[in-house]
């Protein structure tokens, strides 16, 4: 009895698909939760619930889901990137005026991108090689970019874009089916294969669980992480497409405020843990579409911006409440001794 | 009143489908040592934890003098008087050692505020006897884990308990520290104060104990008095089966030489350290702990490079900046402690697994799963890890177990060089045996293996060559078959003999 009593699945046979497990999870119960938006907004406002408010829906809060993405990966690590809407301002800054200089569109957003990219290296940079913590160097580093907007644009806008912004924000597919929507699915994809199916993507839980670890395990945790600080940069870079193309193809110094927090709440929402090394994909992307409906939805029913702003802070407040309460009675099942350990940390 | 002042009736516990207790009992005198031993996951820190109430029994009884008791948290226990130190340190790392060893019973002025100054003295009176060269002001983190383990003494004894429960407190000592303990423990017992030692060292049970009791696979097998029972009885007890030998024959030829550590310093850690290490050779390096073995260990697997000094690897001089580095030529390590450094909580068994090699269960750019538990359920079984889901997380398995599956880890990656920070720390009797044969199997296979011990018959029984340590620097070598107990105790401390 002593030997090889180790109790697993015959691994020839697939476990099963437990229905029961899959309904109660957490992205399931987001699911619920938008279908209840939905029926409510369908009751309170018949009228408006069609075909085209739908598409618009899903438009206006397209353009905050890129950050909502790579705010997945920097979490994960356990830390924060609270400048990735300034890092998207200086994005559409970059591309404006090289578009003002008359340079190609295309390369004009590849340097877009560009300047996203660096913006996150240096983030990433100070957080994993200097080891300053990322709520500090990203507040600084979002002062820093809007400082260098400021003074560079004073209070003009810039209105010279790829025309294609503009269509990728407001058309839809075949009259139907939003081009923003596919281009978020596409990304989401590509981000569920990066965190869920890839070597790099089990680094990151690793690391963000236990990075003494995974050091110790042979993991470049520095490198790791300033590549994801990196990707945060480029994302930021996808989002002022989006968002420059949402504002109507201009762009001036104090747009985008707020933006950040939305894609940090988002995410917490989405089940993603700010403490590091838990959560996925799935539920920040229909978090999302919960986000973009609430907000819609409360500005139909005549609320106005502020008292919008008080309910999604307590909307986001329950939410994070539940997945807390869930955490610590599954946590409590795991091992008391592990979560006080948790706990010290 | 009662002749027990602690007794449990047929206590069950289960986690899920997992029976950790089924029926145990136990009693404990007043006044006496007495020692719980059983293998890996018989349930001895689960019955601990029952016990001080950090899990609530599902069934059983508890007297305390006589009296029946519930505790629904370790807060009703500890002031009741029954005080544990855990396997597995719970200290917060950030704070200092004073703040840990007062943490929730701070001393406080009429008006509520800290009396830091008293709470210093008071640490540092209770740290002193235990171990002169603990700093209290510093955080918990900067202390080994030998000198951790001592704080939770310490703040143990600052309870003033009763009854005191210490789950393998010696697992990561070095002996003259266990010494230390033991006379602690037993100035403790002759103050009144009754004592659950478990541990799985029989050293620890024969010097302390004046009874056992044992459990095996949730079951309670029995108690004795210690000298009314052999070691023989006693280990069939524990196993279940007859052990013929405590060390396996070793089969392996020695080779070449595969790497020669070669003066290498680390500035306040250890000076000139020369060493070198053969194919098929296991090499023991050992002395106090605070000698430095550790930190040789480290400095050679890149976790903090050597500041001079050279190492060479297969006959040509390496530069290991990190544990990539040592991974990539084939040096792998098996850390000190097991819950910073080996294994990550909250990932399946399975992942633990696979993390210090994933490249081989990548498929098309995707990481195959299926492959990785295949792999590990392998190595699993190889060194008789028990568990009941190759996907449950590592804190849910025993301490022995959790050290088997950072063990497994290790066998997972293709290496020439095995480094052994205490490789059976917390393993029972049985499954040494059986980590003892695997060292043996890969050392045939043409492995060399350095380990650590601070175990004398592990290190003569295993070792082909010994390696002392002493404050940073190498005390000598030895021969294990010329050499005798005696003289490399002496070389660890010729030092500190010397100076007094
Ligand atoms: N929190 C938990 N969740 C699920 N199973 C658990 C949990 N804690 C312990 N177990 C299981 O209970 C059994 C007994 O574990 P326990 O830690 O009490 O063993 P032990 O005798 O202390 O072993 P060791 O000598 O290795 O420390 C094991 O099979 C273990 O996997
Ligand atoms: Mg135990």
């Amino acid at each position: 009895m002593a030997d090889n009593n180790i109790k697993t699945r015959d691994l020839t046979v697939d476990e099963g698909f437990k229905l029961g497990d899959f309904l109660k999870s957490w992205e399931m119960v987001l699911v619920y939760i938008l279908v209840i938006i939905n029926i409510i907004l369908s009751v309170v406002r018949p009228d408006l619930y069609s075909l085209s408010t739908l598409q618009s829906i899903i438009q206006s809060g397209m353009d905050v889901s890129p950050l909502v993405l790579g705010m997945v990966l920097v979490l994960m690590l356990g830390d924060i990137d609270v400048s990735c809407a300034a890092v998207m301002i200086f994005a559409s800054m970059c591309t404006g005026l090289a578009m003002d200089h008359g340079v190609p569109s295309i390369i004009a957003v590849l340097l877009g991108l560009l300047g996203g990219v660096c913006c996150g290296a240096i983030n990433g940079f100070l957080v994993a090689y200097v080891g300053m913590p990322a709520v500090i160097v990203t507040i600084s580093s979002s002062m820093l970019f809007r400082g260098i907007v400021e003074i560079i644009l004073n209070v003009n806008s810039l209105k010279n874009f790829p025309s294609f912004y503009v269509s990728v924000s407001w058309n839809n597919i075949a009259g139907f089916f939003p081009v923003s929507l596919l281009l978020f699915l596409i990304m989401g994809a590509i981000f569920i294969y990066l965190l869920q199916k890839s070597r790099f993507g089990r680094k990151l839980y690793i690391i963000g669980n236990n990075a003494t670890c995974g050091q110790y395990s042979g993991i470049d945790v520095k490198k790791t992480k300033l590549i994801v600080f990196m990707v945060m940069g480029l994302m930021s870079g996808i989002a002022s497409i989006l968002f420059v193309g949402r504002m109507g193809g201009s762009v001036s110094s104090s747009m985008g405020t707020g933006y950040e927090m939305n894609a940090i709440a988002t995410c917490v929402l989405g089940g993603v843990s700010t403490n590091g090394g838990k959560g996925k994909v799935y539920g920040p992307i229909i978090a999302t579409l919960i986000m973009a409906f609430l907000t819609y939805t409360l500005g139909l029913m005549n609320i106005d911006a502020n008292n919008r702003k008080i309910v999604t802070g307590i909307v986001l407040i329950i939410a994070i409440l539940i997945s807390n309460f869930r955490d610590s009675s599954d946590a409590k099942k795991k091992s008391l001794i592990s979560a006080k350990a948790r706990e010290a940390k | 009143m009662s002749e027990y002042i602690l007794e449990l009736q047929d206590v069950v516990k289960t986690f899920g489908g997992v029976t950790a207790l089924n029926g145990v009992h136990f009693q404990l005198k007043k006044g006496e040592i007495h020692a719980l031993m059983g293998e890996n996951g018989a349930g001895k820190s689960t019955f601990i934890k029952v016990i001080t109430g950090v899990h609530r029994p599902n069934s059983g009884r508890m007297l305390l003098d006589g009296e029946e008791v519930t505790f629904k948290s370790t807060d009703e226990s500890s002031r009741k008087g029954i005080a544990a130190i855990y396997q597995h340190v719970t200290a917060f790392p950030d704070l200092s050692v004073t703040e840990n060893i007062f943490m929730g019973q701070e001393i406080k002025s009429k008006l509520g505020i800290y009396k830091w100054a008293e709470m210093t003295q008071k640490a540092k009176a209770l740290i002193t006897p235990l171990s002169a060269d603990i700093d209290v002001n510093k955080p918990m983190s900067t202390l080994s884990v030998a000198q951790q383990q001592l704080v939770e003494i310490a703040k143990a004894l600052s309870r003033n308990a009763r009854i005191l429960i210490m789950d393998e407190p010696t697992a990561s000592l070095s002996r003259n520290e266990c010494e230390q303990l033991y006379q602690i423990t037993e100035r403790l017992r002759d103050e009144g104060v009754s004592i659950i030692f478990i541990t799985h060292k029989f050293e620890d049970m024969y010097r302390l104990a004046t009874r056992v009791t044992v459990f095996r696979d949730a079951q309670y097998i029995g108690n004795w008095d210690v000298d009314k029972i052999s070691n023989n009885d006693l280990v069939n007890a524990m196993v279940g089966r007859e052990l013929t030998a405590m060390y396996p024959e070793k089969t392996a030829k020695i080779g070449d030489v595969i790497m020669e550590v070669s003066d290498i310093s680390k500035e306040g850690y250890f000076k000139n350290i020369s060493f070198n290490v053969r194919k098929g050779e296991i090499l023991a390096l050992t002395g106090l702990v605070g000698a430095g073995r550790t930190e040789v260990c480290q400095s050679i697997y890149g976790i903090m490079p050597p500041d001079s000094g050279k190492i060479i690897f297969e006959g040509k001089e390496v530069n290991i900046k990190s544990p990539i580095d040592a991974l990539k030529l084939g040096i792998g390590l098996l850390p000190e402690d097991r819950q910073t450094q080996g294994l990550i909580n909250e990932l399946p068994i399975y992942q633990n697994v696979t993390s210090a090699d994933m490249s081989k269960f990548i498929k098309g750019g995707v990481l195959d799963t299926k492959e990785e538990e295949k792999k590990a359920i392998e190595l699993c079984q190889k060194i008789q890890l028990k568990a009941s889901d190759i996907s449950a997380p590592p804190s849910s398995l025993s301490g022995g177990n959790q050290q088997k599956v950072v063990f497994a880890k290790l066998l997972n990656c293709d290496l020439k060089v095995l480094i052994l920070d205490e490789p059976t720390k917390g393993i029972d009797v049985g499954a040494k045996y059986s980590i003892y044969e695997i060292m043996n199997e890969l050392a045939a296979s043409g492995y060399a293996i350095i380990m650590v011990s601070s175990e004398m018959p592990e290190v003569f029984g295993v070792a082909d060559r010994i390696v002392v340590l002493r404050t940073g620097r190498v005390a000598g070598e030895f021969d294990p078959k010329e050499a005798t107990q005696e003289t490399i105790l002496n070389a660890s401390l010729q030092v500190k003999a010397g100076g007094q």
